[in-house]
C-alpha cells in the first residue's frame, strides 16, 4: 500500500484505509518518548492528527506532499501545546491554591458534561435517522463535501437531487426535536 | 425545489456560506423580522453544530477500531518515491537474494526432515520441555552425532506446538495460581429501577436506554421521568426502587434552569451472586476457556493475563436462552458453553456488539430539567 493509493481511497470517502495511518505511530512513539511522554500520548495525538488530516483532507484542504511530514507537524504542534498548558497549570497550582480555582474547573466540567449532550443527542438522532441519510448529511455538513462528489460517490443522479434528499433528510432530523429542546443542549 | 424545502434551502445555504451579499441582506431583513424563521434558523445552527461534534466524537470511536486492526494486521506504508533505476536494481538484487535464501532454507528442511526422521525420536517428544535439561542430556547420549541437529530443534518446536500443554504446566508447577473468579447473574430485560438523590438519577436494567428519548420533569414538587412517551414518579430514594409508569404524556413542559445527572448503569450492576457455575482463573498469555462438568456442577476454566479481582463472570438469562460474558474492566469477552475444547477468549467490540454495549460503562448526562403545569 502506498501513500498515494491510501489517500485517493479516502479522498474517495473509503474510511477503512485510515487504519493505514497507524503505521506512523512509532515515529510518534519515538517523538513523545524524547519528549516526556508515553505510548498512550502517542497513540491520542495521532489520533488527533488523523481527524484533522481526513476533514482536510475531505474538504480538499489537504494540499501537501508529504504524508508522514504533515501528521508528524500536526502531533509535534499539539504536543508542545499541551506541553505548555501543564506548565502553566502547574505555576497556577504553586501560586494560588484557590477555592475560586476549584469552582473554575467544576464549571469547566459541567460544561464539558453538557457540551457532550448536544455531540450524543445528534449521534443518537443520526443513528435513527438511519440510512442513507446518516451518512448523507455527514458528509455535508461535517465533512462538507461538494454535492456533486456526493452524487458521484452515493449514486444520486445528479447534485440537485442529491441535495434535495439531503434536505429532506434535515427536515426529519429537526422533527425529532423541538425548539424548546434543541437550543438549550450545549 | 419543492416548497416545503425551500426555507430549509435558504438555511442551509446560509449556514454553509454560500449567500452571495445580496442574498445575505434578504435573508437578514427576514431573520429580524420573522420570528417563526429566526426560531427556525436558529433550531438549525445548532443542529449543524451538533452534526459536526457528533462527527468528529463518531470518527473518534471508529478510529480506535481501526487502531485495533493497525495492531491486528501490522499494516506498513510504503514509501511513495519515483523509483529510479538504482533503486529498481537493489530490489531487483533483494528479490533474488530472497529466492536464492528461500532455496536454501528448504534444501535445510529436507535435510533436516530427513535426519528427524532417522533419529530416535520417540525419546525426544517424551522429553520434559525445559531446554537446559534437555540439550543437556541429549548432548550425552548423541554424543559422536556430531552433525546432529535435532537436539535443540524440537526442543525449541516443542511449546510453540503445544500451548496447551505450556498453560497447563504453569498452572501444575505453581499450585497456587489457580483463583476463582466472581460469578453473577442478571435477567435482561430487567425490571426498570433507579436511585434519585442529590441531583443524581441512577437508572438499572435498562444499559440500552437513549438519552434522546428521556426528560425530567416537575409538577409541582413532584419528579417524574418522562421516556419515550411514558411517564414514570420519580420519588427521592438512595435504594434502588422499581420505576412505576403513572401515565403517558406527548409533552413534557417547558425548561428550567435547573439541571440534573442522569446516570445509566451497566448490566453488570444489578447483576447478583451466582452459584450456577464455578469459574477458574489461571495465568497465561493466551487468553482461553473451556467448560466442562465435574460431579453435576459446570465449571469454566479461564487463562489469560487478567487480575482475578477485576473479573466479572456474567450469566445474561434472557426470555428463551441465557449467554456467559466475562467483563474485565473495560473489556467484554463472549464465552460458549459448548466448547469444551481450549478456544480462544473472543472480545466483543462496543461498536458492533450489542452485547458489548450492555457492560459499557456510560457517563453521566447533565439534563435539563422541564416544568409542566
Amino acid at each position: 500500500m502506498t501513500e498515494t493509493q491510501i489517500i485517493d481511497e479516502l479522498k474517495r470517502g473509503n474510511e477503512n484505509y485510515l487504519k493505514y495511518l497507524y503505521s506512523f505511530l512509532p515515529d510518534v512513539r519515538r517523538f513523545t518518548r524524547q519528549n516526556n511522554g508515553d505510548e498512550e500520548d502517542a497513540k491520542d495525538l495521532l489520533q488527533d492528527a488523523i481527524i484533522s488530516f481526513y476533514e482536510n483532507l475531505r474538504t480538499g484542504k489537504y494540499l501537501q506532499n508529504s504524508l508522514k511530514g504533515y501528521l508528524l507537524t500536526i502531533c509535534r504542534n499539539k504536543w508542545f501545546d499541551k506541553l505548555d498548558k501543564l506548565k502553566r497549570q502547574a505555576t497556577k497550582i504553586k501560586d494560588i491554591i484557590s477555592a475560586n480555582e476549584e469552582a473554575e474547573e467544576d464549571r469547566q466540567f459541567e460544561f464539558r458534561m453538557q457540551q457532550r449532550s448536544l455531540s450524543d443527542y445528534l449521534q443518537e438522532a443520526l443513528n435513527k435517522l438511519g440510512e442513507p441519510c446518516k451518512t448523507l448529511i455527514e458528509a455535508t455538513v461535517y465533512l462538507k463535501i461538494r454535492m456533486e462528489q456526493i452524487a458521484q460517490d452515493y449514486g444520486y443522479a445528479d447534485a440537485h437531487s442529491a441535495r434535495q434528499q439531503k434536505l429532506r433528510c434535515l427536515k426529519r432530523l429537526k422533527g425529532f426535536t423541538s425548539y424548546e429542546h434543541i437550543i438549550n443542549l450545549i | 425545489m419543492e416548497d416545503d424545502l425551500k426555507d430549509i434551502d435558504l438555511i442551509d445555504r446560509y449556514l454553509s456560506n454560500e449567500l452571495d451579499e445580496q442574498q445575505q441582506q434578504v435573508f437578514k431583513t427576514r431573520y429580524l423580522n420573522d420570528p417563526e424563521f429566526k426560531k427556525e434558523v436558529e433550531a438549525y445552527q445548532k443542529i449543524y453544530d451538533g452534526i459536526e461534534k457528533a462527527g468528529r466524537d463518531s470518527l473518534k470511536q471508529r478510529l480506535e477500531g481501526y487502531y485495533n486492526e493497525y495492531i491486528d494486521e501490522d499494516l506498513s506504508i510504503e514509501e511513495d518515491r519515483k523509483v529510479i533505476s538504482i533503486s529498481k536494481w537493489r530490489s531487483n538484487m533483494l528479490v533474488i537474494s530472497g529466492i536464492a535464501a528461500s532455496v536454501l532454507l528448504v534444501a535445510f528442511g529436507i535435510w533436516y526432515y530427513t535426519l528427524k526422521e532417522a533419529a530416535p525420536n520417540q525419546q525426544i517428544a517424551q522429553a520434559p520441555n525445559n531446554a537446559k535439561v534437555d540439550s543437556g542430556g541429549k548432548a550425552g547420549k548423541y554424543a559422536g552425532t556430531k552433525n546432529n541437529p535435532s537436539t535443540t530443534t524440537t526442543v525449541k518446536k516443542n511449546p510453540s506446538t503445544l500451548p496447551v500443554n505450556k498453560g497447563d504446566q504453569y498452572g501444575l508447577t505453581d499450585g497456587g495460581k489457580v483463583n476463582t473468579v466472581q460469578v453473577l447473574s442478571v435477567l435482561h430485560p430487567g425490571i426498570w429501577a433507579y436511585t434519585f438523590k442529590d441531583g443524581v438519577l441512577s437508572i438499572y436494567n435498562n444499559p440500552e436506554l437513549g438519552m434522546i428519548r428521556l426528560h425530567v420533569f416537575k409538577n409541582g414538587d413532584q419528579y417524574n421521568l418522562w421516556y419515550d412517551g411514558n411517564v414514570y414518579k420519580l420519588g427521592p430514594s438512595a435504594s434502588i426502587k422499581t420505576l412505576i409508569k403513572t401515565g403517558q404524556s406527548e409533552n413534557f413542559g417547558t425548561k428550567t434552569t435547573e439541571t440534573i445527572k442522569v446516570q445509566v448503569e451497566p448490566l453488570q450492576v444489578s447483576a447478583k451472586p451466582s452459584d450456577n457455575l464455578i469459574a477458574r482463573l489461571q495465568k497465561a498469555d493466551e487468553a482461553q476457556y473451556f467448560f466442562r462438568k465435574e460431579k453435576e456442577k459446570l465449571i469454566v476454566d479461564l487463562r489469560g493475563n487478567f487480575v482475578p479481582a477485576d473479573c466479572k463472570l456474567i450469566n445474561v438469562k434472557t426470555p428463551d436462552t441465557h449467554n456467559w460474558y466475562l467483563v474485565y474492566k473495560s473489556a467484554v469477552y463472549a464465552l460458549d458453553e459448548k466448547n469444551s475444547d481450549p478456544t480462544r477468549l473472543r472480545e466483543l467490540s462496543g461498536l458492533s456488539s450489542e452485547a458489548a454495549r450492555l457492560f459499557m460503562k456510560r457517563d453521566p448526562v447533565t439534563v435539563p430539567v422541564y416544568v409542566r403545569k
